[in-house]
Parts: structure tokens; C-alpha cells; sequence
């Protein structure tokens, strides 16, 4: 029994160190890794926009695209990467005597903020007939200002609050649930596999997301509301057609169910909308096995498969709008 | 099925649990392992069960026959029908292309081109494994050094044994059929044993061999793009992969045998600790070196026919052993060179004289040592070149480049967090290298140094945990 305890305690402080240690020094490169993508594409054509070099020429169907990682491709192969193919598209089918050119401003861990920062920007030195805006359901994040964020003090002083409400061990505890590697690992592992078979467990941050946020009374949606009116006012303004696409999670295909609350408050929001080109991207993978689509098990970026569908719907919608302003 | 899969981590505790559920009846248990051996092989290719159960009945009945009779030609026959019948089928899957690219070829160069016929065919995991099993058993009754056994089940379940059928250990009849006629009884400290075994090679599959995998696959995949010392860090990635993925390998399978009462050979004993190519040899894939060496150097005469005789069937026994591994040039000569390493130990009678451990009842190894280490393990690495490289041309092309300047620039990859990976493993199994595995329990009534265990055992599996791949790669060894 003592031997059990003696090796127990090993076993969780030899975990927990080796936890932080990884955190500390990213032992094997996995975060370098992994923000390969964070750049934004450095294009010929968006140094020609923002140097001025670029020609607004009337028979040009200029097209701005705005989003995160998934819209930019970062694990997609340059050729296939949405922008680039849906330039290629558009040129190749019916579009008159009209030039399609494809501005991709799109960047990983864009918001929905950022987003508008960059319509903002670049409405105004590109002047684009249609604007296409990638909404991913994290897009919703990180919206309100530096000034909303807790201090150090401010945390201080709650977790004395605490304190005093909670006996000194349930502190403790929750103390250790809050700062633990290795829970916090075991924690999002243990999610990340429910999440794959549609389980959600009612904590952390996809919980939130998935429930909590998307409600009428909730801040950050409100904010959401408040930024999309403006921007569909901005286009309506300077006649651009906004089209929203609404992006699937390409690695949870078979459980969509998990975005059935966001997907229906976004729908109910843009439907008010009429002259918003409301495109629910899972309408093209509805059915369709994850794995042809998604870059791998654990991540919903799509792949080379999943731009092609979303290039198509995309283009279709272009020509629509094309054929309805002749 | 993976042993680094989700699928064999539920498939395991089922098997396990039913197979000592049954304990009081044998031949349930036996069984039981010959239904779960095929559902483990079955899950990769359910059509390739029948090559299996082809193979062993051939040899079953050949068994049976040879036992019936003394007349040495219908003894022979009976050899040469499982020779033919397994050497074909893995002759078939394995080699046709080959010869036939190889015909096409040396047509080609004699001035009259004919072309090749190539066959789609899909190489069945694990063949040239239990193909060798199955004929060492034939063999072995041929020689009379064993009784066939009339226990169909048994002996399917031996050739079919799921913890080392795709592969290895290669093992002899002699050693594992008759574990399957004896009641086995659980024995705690021996599973323990075995979860400790199965625990060091799942951490030098995912942790060593799949992370180095990373680097030698981008280095690799395009040599010409690499000075030399980058492309020598290459080879030596690859040597710490394919030992991290082959000797996982058999320790997991080891490991899984021991949770079922079984002992499997040996299959490493710490090869990049040997001193000369020979010792490396009698450390590395200890089954098969052995298996050649029992059924096919002896047989042609072995070492006593003087120094030609010696010569020419060290060279057969080692360009077949790499023609064993794959259809391709880049197997024959990386056997050959080998076999070239090899010869001025044999000619020089130096062939055995590192028999026992390096630096035994010492922490440290001497210098000189230490220094034959090194050599040994640069030689490996030169060879290990021409087993990775995808054609002689473009192996050759990376030795050139290693011998070149460039061998001085500092390395375009230095994988830092591989590397220190690579001395951790490299510590644990030096300070085990008297034992059958790295992590083998080192048996102690002091609290500290069952503490120091405790760690140990601790940080293998949580490196299992955060530095595994990610990527459920399959074993090298399942090619060939």
C-alpha cells in the first residue's frame, strides 16, 4: 500500500514536470511547427494593393476575401488554396468580358474584429464587387478591448474572495485543477476524443462556444451583431455584395450536431438580412466522411478536398449574383 | 493491426482477459490464441488469412508424413514440397517484380530489351516472419531434432501467434510449440514484466523511432538538397529509427507474449553498444542471424571448409539476409558491405572475441571501447544508408557527399529535443545492458532506488504521453 502511494505521487510529479517542462521549452519544436501558417500570404498582388501600384480596371470582378487559417489554406497545397482557385474558377467559366481578380486578406486566428479592420482597409484601395467573409464559429472570441481584460491585481484580490468563501482544501484543489499541465492536458485529451464521438462534457472553452455563447443576451454575440450591421451597411453603401460562409469543422463532419445552436443563431441573424448571400458550408459535406476533407483526426482545417467543395459553392454563387446584376 | 493502435489497446485486455478466464482448459486457451492471432492479422487483410492457414496446414501434414516414416528420399520429398510451397508463396508475393524488372534489365543491357511484366500485387504483412517459422519446423523434423506434433491447433496457434506473426521474433519450433502443450499459470511478476517490456518499446516506437522519422523522411526524400553532415545526422536518425521501430517492436512483442505465459527469444541485445560488426551482429535481429546461420551457413559448410569456403558463405549468408529484408539492389548491398565489414574479423580469427558485454562490472566503458563503439556504430550508420536510400544511385550519391567538405559545416537540422531523446534512451539501456531489456526491473529492498525506479517507469510513460509522434506510423519490418 505504501509502495502504491510512494509510486502514485512519483508518477503524477514526475508528469506534471515534465508537463511544464515541454511548456517551457517546446522540447521537440511542436509549436514552431505548428504556426507555420500564422503568416499572411505574401502575394504580388496584395503589395501591388497596398503600395497603390494596383490598376482599378472596369472590366475587372474584383473579389476580397476575409477569414482565418481555414479560408487561407494553411495546410493546403499553394495551388489549391481557396483565393488561388477560386480566381482560377471564376476566369475560367462564363463571366462576359470581366476579369476575376481574387485579393486573399485572409490570416490564422483572425477574428471577427480583424476581420472588419481589414474590409475596412482595403474597401477603400481595392474597391471589391464582392466581398467574401469566412465565418468560423471561434470568430466570436477575443472581441472586446484591452480595457474589459482582468488585471493581475484584480485576480489576486478574486481568488482571496475565494479563499475565504472555500475551505482551505477545496481551495487547494481547485487551485491545483486550475494550474496543472498535466490536468489541463489529461482534461483537453479526454475532450478532444469525446468531441470526435459528439460528446461534450459541460466545461472549457468549446462548452462555452458551443452553448453559451451564442445567445441574444450574450456580449460577445451582441458585439458580433453590432460589427455584421455595420458591415452590411458599409456594403450596401459602397455596392458591395457581401456573401457569408458559414465554415463547417471539417474534422467533426459526422457531428455537426455539436454547432446545431450556432449554426441556427447565425442563420436566424443573417435571414433578417436579405441582401446577404447566406452560404451554410455544411450543405456541401453534409454526409461526407471527415477524413476526405479534414488535414487530420485531431484538427478541422480543411484540406486541398474541402477548399475544392467550398471553391465550388463559392464560385456558383458568384455567378449567380453575376448573372442576376446583368 | 497495430500494437501502437487504439484497436490493440482494446483488443489486448479482451484477449487477455478471456485467455486466463479460461485457464483450467488448454486447449480452449490455445483456441482462443489461434482465433485472436487471426483477428489480429485479419483486421490489416482478411483474404491473406488463407495464405496462413494454407501455409501451416501444408506444413502440419508434411510434419505428420516425415513422422511416419524413416525412408530418407520420401523424407526429402516431403522437406522440398513445404520448401517449395513457402518459399513460392513468399518467392510470388515478394520477389516476382523484382526478377522480372532485374530480367528486363539485364536483357535491356544486352542489347535484345524485352518488357518487364509487372504483377499488381500487394505484399501480405508478415511473410517472410512466418514463412521462416513455419519452414524451420519442417526442417527440424527432417533433422530429427523434433517430433511433429499432432495437435492441429497448437501448432496453427504457433504459427499463427499474434504477438510475433508480422514481425518476429522469428521463432523455432523447438522453443515455442511445446509452450503450447504445457498448462501455463499466471505469474504476477512475470506480467508485470512483460507491461514493462511492451512500455520501452512503445516508448522507442512512438517517442524514438516515429520522432526520427520526421527529420530522416524530409532529409531523405530529397538528399541532394543537404551538405553531408546533414545527410550523415540522416543516417544517424535513421539507424536510432529503424532500431527504435524493429526493436519496439519485438519487445512489445515480448512484452504481450510474457502476458500470456509465453517466452519469446531474445531479439536485441543492445546492438549500438557492440564493438565490432560481429558482435553487432550477434546483437542485432538475433532470430534472424541465428535462423541463417542454423539453416543455411551450416548446411553449406559453415566455417569448415577452409578460408574460401568461409568467405563464400559469409557472403551468401549475408546478401541474402539483405535480399530477405526487400526486392530492391539497395537490401543485396547493404548485406554486402556487411558482409565486407565482416571479413577482416573473419580472416583475422577476430570474429568472436567480444562475446560478452562491453564494460562489464564497470559504469564506463575504456576508452578504446568507447572509441570501437563509435567506429562500429559510423560503419552501421554508412550501411544503414544503402537500406534507406531508394536506389544504389542515389545512396552512393549521399556517401559521396558525406566524404565531401561538407561533412565539416554544421548539420541544416539539429534536432535538439530528438537527440536528447535519443541519450536518454541510449542512458537507460546502458545502464541495463546486462538485462534482457532497458526498462527491466532492477530488482531492489532499497526504498531509494525503488524510488528512482518509480521515476523512471514514471517519465517513460509520460513521454509516451506528451512526445509521441502523433502520427500512428506503421512498423518499418512490416515490408519485409
Amino acid at each position: 500500500m505504501k509502495k502504491a502511494a510512494i509510486f502514485f505521487i512519483v508518477f503524477i510529479l514526475v508528469g506534471e514536470g515534465l508537463f511544464r517542462f515541454d511548456k517551457e521549452f517546446d522540447f521537440l519544436n511542436r509549436n514552431a511547427n505548428a504556426t507555420i501558417g500564422i503568416e499572411v500570404a505574401e502575394s504580388e498582388l496584395r503589395d501591388q494593393v497596398e503600395n497603390g501600384a494596383f490598376e482599378i480596371q472596369s472590366d475587372q470582378l474584383r473579389v476580397l476575401v476575409l477569414g482565418d487559417s481555414y479560408i487561407y489554406g494553411s495546410f493546403v497545397d499553394p495551388e489549391k488554396k481557396f483565393s488561388k482557385q477560386l480566381q482560377k474558377d471564376l476566369n475560367r467559366s462564363d463571366l462576359g468580358e470581366k476579369q476575376a481578380v481574387v485579393l486573399d486578406v485572409s490570416r490564422a486566428s483572425n477574428n471577427t474584429s480583424d476581420n472588419f479592420d481589414f474590409l475596412k482597409y482595403y474597401k477603400d484601395i481595392f474597391k471589391p464587387h464582392i466581398v467574401f467573409w469566412s465565418y468560423h464559429y471561434n470568430d466570436i472570441q477575443d472581441l472586446r478591448s484591452m480595457e474589459e481584460t482582468v488585471s493581475e491585481e484584480e485576480i489576486t484580490v478574486r481568488d482571496e474572495a475565494a479563499k475565504r468563501q472555500l475551505s482551505t482544501w477545496k481551495f487547494i484543489i481547485k487551485r491545483i485543477y486550475k494550474t496543472s499541465e498535466l490536468i489541463r492536458f489529461l482534461s483537453s485529451s479526454l475532450q478532444r476524443e469525446l468531441k470526435l464521438n459528439g460528446i461534450v462534457l459541460p466545461v472549457g472553452d468549446f462548452y462555452a462556444l458551443t452553448q453559451k455563447t451564442y445567445h441574444e443576451k450574450n456580449k460577445d454575440w451582441q458585439l458580433t451583431k453590432d460589427i455584421f450591421e455595420e458591415v452590411i451597411k458599409i456594403c450596401e453603401d459602397d455596392n458591395m455584395k457581401l456573401i457569408v460562409y458559414k465554415l463547417p469543422i471539417f474534422n467533426l463532419l459526422e457531428n455537426n450536431a455539436l454547432f446545431s445552436k450556432i449554426d441556427a443563431t447565425v442563420f436566424n441573424f443573417f435571414k433578417q438580412h436579405e441582401k446577404v448571400h447566406y452560404l451554410y458550408g455544411y450543405d456541401d459535406f453534409k454526409g461526407q466522411d471527415s477524413y476526405n476533407y479534414r488535414v487530420s483526426k485531431y484538427d478541422g482545417h480543411p484540406n486541398n478536398n474541402g477548399h475544392k467543395i467550398m471553391v465550388d459553392r463559392t464560385k456558383a454563387e458568384i455567378l449567380k449574383i453575376q448573372q442576376t446584376e446583368k | 493491426m497495430l500494437f501502437n493502435s487504439i484497436e490493440f489497446a482494446i483488443f489486448l485486455p479482451i484477449v487477455f482477459a478471456l485467455y486466463w478466464a479460461l485457464k483450467r482448459d488448454l486447449k480452449l486457451q490455445n483456441l482462443l490464441l489461434l482465433a485472436a492471432s487471426y483477428v489480429f492479422y485479419g483486421w490489416w487483410d482478411w483474404r491473406f488469412l488463407s495464405l496462413i492457414a494454407f501455409s501451416s496446414m501444408v506444413d502440419y501434414f508434411v510434419g505428420l508424413q516425415m513422422g511416419k516414416t524413416e525412408e530418407q528420399s520420401r523424407r526429402k520429398l516431403l522437406l522440398w514440397v513445404s520448401i517449395c510451397v513457402n518459399l513460392g508463396f513468399l518467392g510470388f508475393f515478394k520477389y516476382f517484380n523484382f526478377f522480372a524488372e532485374s530480367f528486363s534489365d539485364a536483357f535491356t543491357l544486352l542489347g535484345t530489351p524485352i518488357e518487364a511484366t509487372r504483377l499488381n500485387i500487394i505484399l501480405p504483412v508478415g511473410i517472410s516472419f512466418y514463412t521462416f517459422q513455419t519452414l524451420s519446423y519442417s526442417i527440424d523434423i527432417y533433422r530429427k531434432k523434433l517430433e511433429p506434433t499432432r495437435d492441429i491447433i497448437a501448432f496453427f496457434a504457433f504459427v499463427s501467434f499474434f504477438p510475433q506473426l508480422v514481425a518476429g521474433p522469428i521463432e523455432r519450433a523447438k522453443n515455442l510449440l511445446p509452450q503450447f502443450y504445457i498448462k501455463r499459470t499466471f505469474e504476477q511478476d512475470k506480467a508485470i514484466d512483460g507491461l514493462r517490456q511492451i512500455l520501452w518499446g512503445l516508448f522507442k516506437k512512438v517517442v524514438i523511432a516515429d520522432n526520427c522519422a520526421e527529420y530522416v523522411n524530409i532529409i531523405f526524400s530529397n538528399p541532394s538538397d543537404y551538405s553531408g553532415s546533414t545527410l550523415f545526422l540522416g543516417g544517424v536518425l535513421f539507424a536510432f529509427q529503424i532500431y527504435g521501430d524493429f526493436s519496439g517492436y519485438s519487445d512489445m512483442a515480448i512484452g504481450t507474449a510474457r502476458l500470456f505465459g509465453f517466452n519469446l527469444m531474445k531479439n536485441f541485445a543492445f546492438p549500438y553498444f557492440s564493438r565490432d560488426i560481429a558482435e553487432f551482429w550477434r546483437r542485432w535481429h538475433i532470430s534472424l542471424s541465428t535462423w541463417f546461420r542454423d539453416y543455411l551457413y551450416i548446411p553449406l559448410g559453415g566455417s569448415r571448409g577452409g578460408t574460401w569456403m568461409k568467405i563464400k558463405n559469409t557472403f551468401i549468408i549475408f546478401v541474402v539476409s539483405g535480399f530477405w529484408h526487400g526486392a530492391n539492389w539497395t537490401f543485396i548491398f547493404w548485406g554486402f558491405l556487411n558482409a565486407l565489414y565482416f571479413l577482416p574479423l573473419l580472416l583475422s580469427n577476430k570474429n568472436r572475441r567480444n562475446l560478452e558485454t562491453v564494460a562489464q562490472g564497470r559504469l564506463l566503458p575504456s576508452l578504446r571501447e568507447f572509441f570501437s563503439i563509435l567506429l562500429t556504430f559510423a560503419l552501421t550508420v554508412l550501411a544503414w544508408i544503402f537500406f534507406r536510400a531508394d536506389n544504389l544511385t542515389e545512396a552512393f550519391g549521399i556517401i559521396y557527399r558525406v566524404f565531401s567538405l561538407s561533412i565539416f559545416t554544421i548539420p541544416q537540422y539539429l534536432p535538439g529535443g530528438v537527440l536528447a531523446m535519443i541519450l536518454f534512451l541510449l542512458l537507460v539501456e546502458w545502464s541495463n545492458r546486462d538485462k534482457e531489456f532497458g526498462l527491466q526491473y532492477f530488482g531492489s529492498s532499497s526504498l531509494k532506488r525503488n524510488v528512482l525506479d518509480y521515476v523512471l517507469l514514471s517519465a517513460v510513460f509520460w513521454c509516451i504521453v506528451i512526445w509521441r509522434s502523433g502520427k500512428e506510423l506503421e512498423f518499418i519490418y512490416f515490408q519485409f
